[in-house]
């Protein structure tokens, strides 16, 4: 029973470490995918796209994922030459800080399928999402790197931040619900919808973080109230409705909306640790053992919420025999640890040279918080089913030294 | 599924064509800036409330009181030295006087309380028909009694001892002064009146004492006890060594519970630390000695007197120790009336007051509070593995009109001694100027070495400050009022190795 539950504890773990895109394969084109996804997938992209024409869609587990570990600031090259080094001198220190702009935010999200299959116009599927966000103030590094050599040093939440989610969905689906009474010549509009249980594995977020550090000859004196709420065990729902049409054999268009009713409650095991250290004129030839206060509680708390807030997406895919490009515009209505409310747009291409060849490449613009990247990659495609990869590198054209992350996508599907 | 990962990550690796480099940590340097210290020096500390006090205007005064009591003024002795003989008695009934004065002129007796004494009287050559003669003495009264004494005797031709303990002379609040004794004779014979019966002979030729006492005194000296005079005066941080005082005075109260006016004389001896000694007069600024007026009735008379010009002379001497010797208050009544009680006494308190306006010589002075800090082990290793060098930023504001030099020292043993360099590791060193000079914070950087440095890496540090003023030349007054100070911060920047350990 032990052996079980270790194992489920490390799939989940390992499963956390892995999440965070709608699905794995949205890596593969850089997140324009809303009107790409087919099958089982459509049910987390574009309901409206849920028609299977024959057979069973299958979607085997754990082959299908996604990964991406990226920061906004630095990159392998700067790793290996600071790693590099025997010593850091002053052009060194400015170099590594010049490549942070306010904080360094790093971000892991992932994705695993848990099992998922379509047939008709309806889907069952299940996944695995975890985002994790870890942001580290400037002034932090510049303390690390230079020593105290200001006399104030402010830190906030909006620099320094530290926070997860993970959760698995539940999701039914269904699509291809030809909405009536659209008059000629306007095109066939489809719709769907889906709907998902979550349930949550586990919630950390930082609620405060407020602190300074001063030294000067007045004394030394440092303040930092830290409060993070942790939420084990959970449920929740979202829903989304979609629409699609093909406006030409060629160009379809489609829209979603996401995350309606999205929220999940966190009832069972609820703590806030709450930390907070004080110090006050502080010198070396005063201090004694009682120079700070230092607090730590941990207090069980009241049942909360992580809210997902609702998601718009508009996206249009061209498809010509050997080639199609896709255009996506996600703009999300509140900013949480899964979305923001700044807009982005993501493009994608893919070319058969081959039937059976797909070959892709994807490219999201990114905005002031979502750093950009670029999608590559390849598939096999058979009657019976699918397998590709891809890799997508963070703000630079192609995965190296200078990449600020790394994502990586797979697939498989078999038709039954 | 092996397979299935292992060319996703080959294709990954292929893609991305990256080589990641071992993590190994490079080493760097970092700047410290630890506070040490925030001080501030106010001249106020100096006030022990005992020798350094403040004095109305906020000005740092040295001061020192005393207080000499005479003993009590017990029984006056008075002798009026008296031998007669042959003084015919006529009977029956005779008036005579015998002289009754002290033949120094010390003591004129109005009226007095006889303590102690004897009269002693023979009749000789007595008439056969004399039974008895009895000397009846008016001035002189029975204990507790308004009769007069009144001597019989039929014993005649020898010595008859009358003991006077416990009588008067005189009646109370009389301001008459008795200069002779007027005695009747009555004689108790069959003779007729107006012949001589008999001779008397009379003699009052030792010490009577007299308890309490009405007249006059002249030239009658109590003297203060010299050995309950002396004070100590104790100087901190060694200012007797430092300074010469500018001015100075004493203060003498005198109390007179005697009903006498009296002239005191005395002498003020000063010693200082080297057991140097220097001894003024105590006289008024006329040079002459302080009159002290008499106690009234219903209390005594407090008298103050201000002297300046010799104390100062004295107060320059920077005693540890003044007394106040030969100390007497000389009784003189002149034409007055007085009046004392065997238990009447004199006392003088004396306050010595010299207001910090002096001429500075250098001199260090220790401050004695000696600052200990503990440096946790993790520190002490970086600090002697890792420090690469360090200053001491100091921030300095003096207020004080007075330039210094400040000494801290450095030790990680306690109990610094700034004259044994065995006892500290280092000091360093630096110029203050005076307020007038710079009103401001003086900044002062002190570069450490290494050494020095790794004076940091011991478990406590231990940390003295000293003083040494500029010499003034010229007189400067020291206020202590709450903004007189000296305040001193202090920053240690330390350049810090950071390396993997």
């Amino acid at each position: 029973m032990k052996r079980c539950i270790l194992l489920v504890l490390i799939f989940l773990i390992s499963v956390s470490v892995l999440n965070a895109f709608n699905t794995g394969k949205s890596v593969l084109f850089a997140d324009s995918y809303m009107l790409r996804a087919k099958g089982v997938e459509a049910a987390y992209w574009n309901p409206a796209n849920l028609k299977q024409v024959k057979g069973i869609d299958f979607w085997l587990p754990i082959m299908n994922l996604g990964i991406s570990v990226n920061n906004n600031s630095l990159d392998l090259d700067t790793y290996n030459y600071v790693v590099s080094q025997d010593f850091l001198d002053d052009e060194d220190k400015i170099k590594i800080l010049n490549k942070i702009d306010g904080s360094l935010r790093s971000a892991v999200e992932g994705n695993i399928s848990i099992i998922g299959f379509a047939f008709n116009n309806i889907s069952f599927s299940s996944s695995l999402h975890l985002t994790g966000r870890l942001a580290v103030s400037e002034r932090f590094v510049d303390l690390l790197l230079y020593g105290n050599t200001d006399s104030l040093y402010v830190f906030d939440k909006s620099t320094t931040d530290i926070s997860g989610l993970s959760y698995a969905d539940f999701t039914f689906g269904m699509g291809n619900f030809i909405i009536p009474f659209i008059p000629e010549p306007i095109p066939k509009i489809r719709a769907g919808f889906s709907v998902s249980a979550l349930v949550g594995v586990g919630d950390a977020n930082t609620q405060e973080f407020n602190g300074y550090f001063n030294s000067s000859m007045e004394g030394l004196s440092l303040q930092q109230d830290i409060s993070l709420h942790t939420g084990i065990g959970g449920y929740g729902q979202k829903v989304m409705l979609g629409l699609a049409s093909n406006v030409t054999p060629q160009l379809e268009v489609g829209l979603t909306l996401d995350n309606l009713f999205g929220k999940i409650t966190w009832p069972f095991t609820t703590e806030a640790r709450n930390i907070s250290i004080t110090a006050d004129d502080v010198y070396a030839s005063n201090i004694d053992e009682e120079f700070y206060d230092y607090t730590s509680e941990t207090v069980d708390i009241d049942t909360y919420s992580t809210e997902l807030p609702p998601e718009l997406r508009l996206g249009a895919l061209y498809s010509m025999k050997r080639a199609n490009v896709s255009v996506d515009y996600l703009q999300g209505f509140k900013s949480s640890i899964n979305n923001s409310n700044i807009g982005r747009i993501s493009m994608a291409a893919q070319v058969l040279p081959l039937k059976f060849l797909p070959i892709g490449m994807g490219v999201c613009f990114g905005n002031s918080i979502y750093p950009w990247r670029v999608s590559y990659s390849i598939g096999l495609h058979t009657s019976t089913g699918e397998i590709g990869f891809g890799v997508q590198s963070i703000k630079q054209l192609f995965p190296s030294y200078k990449s600020k992350g790394l994502s990586i996508g797979s697939y498989i599907k078999v038709n039954i | 599924m092996k397979k299935y990962y292992f060319i996703l990550i080959t294709a990954l690796v292929f893609l991305g064509a990256c080589e990641v480099k071992k993590p190994t940590m490079p080493s760097w340097s970092v700047k410290l800036n630890i506070p040490l210290i925030n001080d501030f020096f106010y001249v106020s500390d100096l006030v022990d409330s005992v020798n350094i006090v403040l004095n109305e205007d906020n000005i740092l005064t040295v001061t020192a009181n005393g207080e000499a009591t005479t003993n009590e003024f017990g029984n006056l002795p008075f002798n009026p030295n008296i031998n007669l003989t042959g003084i015919p008695l006529i009977g029956s009934s005779y008036d005579f006087y015998i002289p009754f004065t002290d033949p120094t002129g010390t003591v004129e007796i109005a009226y007095a309380e006889l303590a102690e004494g004897v009269f002693e009287s023979r009749l000789r050559n007595v008439d056969p028909n004399v039974d008895q003669i009895s000397l009846v003495f008016h001035d002189i009264y029975l204990p507790n009694s308004n009769q007069n004494l009144v001597i019989s005797s039929d014993n005649f031709d020898n010595w008859v001892t009358t003991n006077l303990d416990g009588m008067h002379l005189g009646t109370p609040n009389t301001n008459e002064i008795i200069t002779q004794l007027h005695i009747s004779i009555q004689v108790n014979s069959t003779l007729p009146a107006g012949t001589q019966v008999a001779t008397l002979d009379f003699r009052s030729d030792s010490m009577i004492s007299l308890g309490e006492f009405r007249g006059g005194l002249h030239n009658y000296p109590v003297n203060l006890n010299d050995s309950d005079s002396s004070i100590n005066i104790d100087y901190p941080h060694g200012l007797d060594q430092t300074l010469t005082l500018e001015e100075a005075s004493l203060q003498l109260t005198l109390q007179n519970y005697i009903g006498f006016g009296a002239e005191f004389s005395g002498q003020l001896k000063a010693t200082n630390a080297a057991g140097v000694s220097r001894i003024i007069d105590i006289l008024d600024e006329n040079g002459n000695n302080f009159q002290i007026q008499p106690a009234l009735q219903d209390g005594p008379v407090v008298t103050n007197f201000n002297l300046y010009d010799n104390i100062t002379e004295l107060l320059q001497l920077m005693p540890t120790t003044i007394q106040v010797i030969g100390g007497c208050f000389e009784i003189e009544s002149d034409n007055n009336i007085g009046s004392v009680k065997p238990t009447d006494t004199m006392h003088l308190d004396y306050l010595i007051n010299a207001p910090l306006i002096f001429t500075l010589h250098e001199h260090e002075i220790v401050i004695n509070e000696e600052h200990e800090f503990s440096i946790p082990e993790d520190n002490r290793e970086r600090i002697q593995k890792n420090a690469l060098s360090a200053s001491l930023n100091m921030q300095i504001q003096n207020m004080l009109p007075i330039g210094a030099s400040a000494k801290l020292f450095l030790s990680n043993t306690p109990n610094i001694d700034i004259h044994n360099p065995g006892t500290y590791s280092f000091l360093k060193q630096v110029e203050i100027h005076s307020f007038n000079q710079n009103p401001g914070f003086q900044d002062v950087e002190l570069e450490l070495t290494k050494d020095e440095l790794d004076l940091f890496a011991s478990e406590q540090v231990y940390m003295r400050w000293s003083f040494s003023f500029e010499e003034t030349g010229s007189p400067v007054t020291i206020h202590a009022s709450s903004g007189d100070y000296i305040h001193l911060k202090g920053m240690i920047s330390a350049e810090i190795l950071i390396e993997e350990d």
